[in-house]
């Protein structure tokens, strides 16, 4: 056999099996691996090299030693996920190095990070000031993760008392003047609708790009002519405008009438119409 | 007539108008008689906002006016 005909079948005998079992071995992200499987996938990859160039003559020698570094991995990721114990032995566990926002300088060094490298993990998690931070813990995979102060905590609507509306995700129903048939459904929505609610806003299907819609059903646009100026989704905002109309006017009805009956309803109907606006305005507003 | 009563009607018509200029805004297309509206219906709540405080004021100094 001609040599560069070994080498090219060698090549793509083994494009094929790495690109297989490194797609098998897990989805984890280069950047979030611990260093032992870098070095892992490093050895898979240089292993290749060197048998798809004939640096190593033996084709079945060289699929021994990728063998071994390619199931290893694989049966101790099984291991892992069956046992604690091992898990910890293979993955190592995280180490915590700051507490109640002091440093922890011994696990500090057992884990062979210095101050400076320590702030650098710090502030790129955004916490520029050592004073902020109130935990933080060294994963095994390198990364520092950090809990803020809870005064120095982004605020949230908890935080506020304020209740919110529940949301689920938006579903992108056009894309490129296609509906998108299996988002559509997936809302309990159809095509009528969709053309409905383009007509009302006087658009035609084909000069959109993309349109998404939300947990309450309003259908927010994007067109392919910018020029276009659109009326945003107000569905919401209009019926919280009316719920507030129609309470302020039978509160008006009830002072100005002179009817006992007819006043008690009005005002009781206004305490009514102020309750429901009260329990609506998460849902309506924000 | 009380004095109560009347500022009672005062508010409810003001918050009625208040609701309409929101209803407007939100129903228009021109982008500046929406500004317009929505800086009314602002005007409108701030005022409602003092008359409400005036009727409070005049509640504790007049008790037997209180509305049931």
């Amino acid at each position: 056999m001609k040599e560069w005909m070994e080498i090219l079948i060698r090549s793509l005998g083994l494009f094929f099996l790495a690109f297989f079992f490194v797609r098998i071995m897990g989805k984890k992200h280069p950047g979030k691996m611990s260093t032992f499987q870098l070095v892992n996938y490093i050895v898979i990859a240089i292993l290749t090299a060197l048998i798809a160039a004939k640096v190593i003559p033996s084709f079945r020698l060289g699929l021994v030693a990728l063998a071994v570094w390619i199931f290893m991995p694989m049966l101790m990721d099984f291991l892992a996920i069956k046992s604690k114990i091992l898990h910890g032995l293979i993955h190592g566990k995280e180490t915590v190095v700051i507490k109640k926002g002091k440093i922890m300088e011994e696990n500090l060094k057992k884990a062979k990070l210095t101050g400076e490298e320590l702030i650098r993990e710090l502030r790129a998690k955004n916490a520029f000031s050592l004073a902020d931070v109130e935990f933080a813990v060294l994963e095994n995979t390198g990364e520092v993760n950090v809990v803020m102060k809870n005064d120095k905590k982004p605020v949230t609507a908890h935080d506020l008392g304020q209740k919110v509306a529940p949301q689920t995700e938006p579903q992108t129903i056009i894309l490129d003047g296609n509906i998108l048939y299996d988002a559509l459904n997936n809302f309990g929505l159809n095509e009528g609708w969709v053309k409905t609610q383009l007509k009302g806003m006087g658009v035609d299907l084909t000069n959109v790009f993309i349109g998404q819609v939300d947990s309450s059903g309003d259908l927010y646009i994007d067109l392919f002519d910018d020029m276009i100026q659109l009326p945003q989704p107000t569905v919401k905002e209009m019926l919280y405008a009316s719920i507030e109309k129609s309470q302020a006017d039978f509160m008006k009805y009830a002072l100005e009438t002179k009817d006992e009956k007819a006043k008690k309803m009005y005002a009781d109907n206004a305490r009514k119409l102020e309750t429901l606006m009260k329990e609506l305005e998460t849902y309506l507003l924000h | 007539m009380t004095v109560g009563t009347q500022m009672q009607q005062a508010i409810a018509g003001v918050q009625s108008a208040a609701a309409t200029m929101k209803t407007f805004s939100l129903e228009t297309q021109d982008q500046n008689a929406k500004k317009d509206f929505e800086q009314i219906a602002q005007d409108l709540e701030n005022a409602l906002q003092t008359l409400q405080q005036r009727q409070k004021y005049i509640e504790q100094q007049e008790p037997q006016f209180k509305q049931q």
